[in-house]
């Protein structure tokens, strides 16, 4: 399972690299999503998978006992979902902004005269 | 409660001034009486710290290190100090600098929010909540980079986002890294766990080799700071000035705070690494600075530069070092948004202040060619001003202890950036433009922020060694790491 995953967070690293790297305003935007999200994948996994073993104390109980899944990652990415998106909406727009008023989608001419 | 006072009260105000976002007036009294509250409150956290006690407060009262604490030391407490002093020096200027429709485009809020994320990185204690507090105020920054809409500022803010965001997933990457291994994100925790350790297991390598990367791109190190040459001059010239004094900056701060902390390894990737990488930075820096043609462009370049003199002292983990990178970190906030300022006065006249079509300054306004003077020859090192003493005691105790390489590379760019702030002088200031030149009268808000600026530069040589014994203070605190993890670990609990 956590190799599989593994191999899933390079293979989306791969691909959000790759269009971050394109010429195209709209790949670069979707490698920011792609790579934003992959990261939050990544930190979910890295504290070691625990399958179906919610951090959840039974009733009475005043302490988790046995394996349980580690909760403060994924406060972590709660917080780092929330950015990210914050991120990519204002790219949105002033991608919009872009192709308004300079009428262009190629990196390459948002060089300065 | 104090601990969290700074970033309480700029969210305050940032909200405040989103409900009064119909009245430019109500806004401006708020953005300057917060400005005045914050440097209140940097002065009451520096009195509080000031004997090397820290600040603690634990957030909701959840202990450290399970829940977020915010910690400020002396070097923390001066920090929030001379950010909130500059804040108030540009929120003034900015009454008259700034054009109304710009304000009424979320200026204030933005202002706020962007000084709530610089407020709470240099106070806490708590590394994911640093990450935070970068975004926080590189969303801000955003914002305010845009705010007028023009072409360059368009394609700048694009450059500008990416690549901040690429160092911002460097550090989420190495946070999680560091999560993995250490189980811990406290800061104080952290330290004591891993500051001992001889040399790091490879995952921990890889955190710290992240979290550098961020850092780097943050303080504008090279070879990440591709992001500020082209960003900083595109903005309203206040805006400039508001980045230079304290976006990079914050980065050095998180530099001093994370690596003296919590890596003070000096494997080939820890120390080594961040020596090499400052020396090409002073290096890269100014001589991209001399090749500008613009005042902003060699202002905004030259910042690269100075960020390497500061994170070279961090290499030595040395009280000294240390209080001779915290001298030098405050001189340079302070002489370098003085010097946007009377950039953005000049820009006020004379739009895009190019360096080829203006002139004449020393004739149309003395005043102006004074403070600059002033200004540069501080930053270039002159005595009796405060840059004389920020090189000097780096330099004395380069030279004593025997890194001839590096002191020598110090003084060369020294001299170098004398020759760029002699550029902007000879071609802005002394050259004698064809045509008329009536002469400028200012406001008096912005004479004023630069009268008093130029003051504090002054002082800042006059009572250097009030200054120095401060700075040791805090160099020597933010190197004793025992103390920051018993008054964050085991300190009282509230």
């Amino acid at each position: 399972m956590s190799l599989l995953i593994s191999l899933l967070i390079a293979i989306l690293f791969a691909v959000g690299f790759d269009l971050v790297l394109q010429r195209s305003i709209t790949r670069i935007i979707l490698g920011i999503l792609v790579l934003s999200n992959v990261t939050n994948l990544f930190i979910f996994v890295v504290p070691s998978l625990v399958k179906s073993a919610p951090p959840i104390m039974a009733e009475k109980q005043d302490q988790l006992a046995g394996v349980f899944a580690d909760p403060l990652p994924q406060a972590l990415i709660l917080t780092a979902i929330v950015i990210g998106m914050g991120i990519v909406a204002f790219l949105l727009g002033l991608a919009n902004r872009i192709s308004e008023k300079l009428k262009i989608s190629d990196i390459d001419e948002m060089r300065e005269e | 409660m104090l601990a969290m006072g700074p970033m309480i009260s700029a969210l305050a105000a940032g909200i405040l001034c989103l409900f009064c976002f119909r009245s430019l007036l109500a806004q401006r009294l708020i953005t300057v009486g917060a400005c005045m509250a914050y440097t209140y409150l940097g002065y009451q956290l520096m009195v509080a710290t000031k004997d090397g006690a820290l600040v603690v407060h634990q957030l909701g009262s959840w202990v450290a290190p399970f829940g977020i604490v915010y910690a400020v030391d002396l070097f923390g407490s001066i920090m929030v100090l001379v950010s909130g002093g500059l804040s108030l020096a540009i929120s003034i200027f900015s009454l008259s600098a700034l054009p109304a429709e710009l304000e009424k485009r979320f200026f204030h809020p933005n202002f706020h929010f962007l000084l709530m994320g610089v407020f709470g990185a240099f106070t806490t204690g708590d590394i994911f909540n640093l990450y935070v507090c970068f975004e926080l105020l590189l969303l801000s920054s955003f914002v305010l980079l845009v705010l007028g809409n023009r072409p360059e500022q368009l394609r700048a803010s694009f450059k500008y986002v990416v690549l901040n965001f690429l160092g911002s997933l460097f550090f989420l990457l190495g946070l999680g890294l560091l999560y993995s291994q250490a189980g811990t994100l406290n800061m104080a925790d952290l330290s004591s766990r891993i500051a001992s350790l001889e040399s790091l297991p490879t995952a921990l390598g890889l955190a710290r080799i992240f979290i550098w990367i961020a850092f780097a791109s943050k303080a504008a190190l090279f070879p990440l700071f591709f992001w500020l040459p082209a960003s900083y001059h595109t903005p309203h010239p206040v805006v400039s000035a508001f980045f230079s004094g304290l976006l990079t900056k914050v980065g050095v701060y998180s530099i001093f705070r994370v690596f003296v902390l919590i890596f003070p390894q000096k494997d080939l990737l820890g120390m080594p690494l961040i020596l090499f990488i400052s020396l090409l930075t002073m290096v890269v820096g100014v001589l991209g600075a001399v090749s500008m043609s613009s005042i902003r462009k060699i202002l905004s370049v030259h910042i690269v530069s100075q960020v390497g003199y500061m994170t070279l002292a961090v290499t030595f983990l040395r009280g000294e070092f240390l209080a001779a990178g915290i001298f030098y970190l405050i001189h340079n906030m302070i002489v370098k948004t003085n010097l946007f300022l009377v950039g953005a006065s000049v820009e006020s006249v004379e739009a895009g202040g190019l360096l080829k079509s203006s002139g004449s300054w020393l004739k149309r306004s003395p005043f102006l060619a004074t403070i600059f003077l002033l200004s540069a020859l501080a930053l270039a090192g002159f005595p009796p001003l405060s840059g004389f003493f920020a090189k000097f005691f780096l330099l004395k105790l380069l030279f004593n202890s025997g890194a001839y390489i590096s002191g020598g590379i110090a003084l060369a760019v020294g001299v170098l950036t004398l020759f760029s702030m002699m550029k902007i002088w000879n071609e802005v200031f002394f050259k004698t433009r064809s045509g008329t030149s009536p002469r400028v009268s200012l406001p008096w808000t912005q004479v004023i922020p630069m009268i008093v600026l130029a003051g504090v530069i002054l002082a800042m040589g006059i009572y250097a060694d009030a200054l120095w014994d401060l700075c040791l203070r805090a160099g020597t605190g933010l190197l004793n790491r025992e103390a920051y993890i018993e008054a964050v670990l085991k300190g009282p609990r509230i």
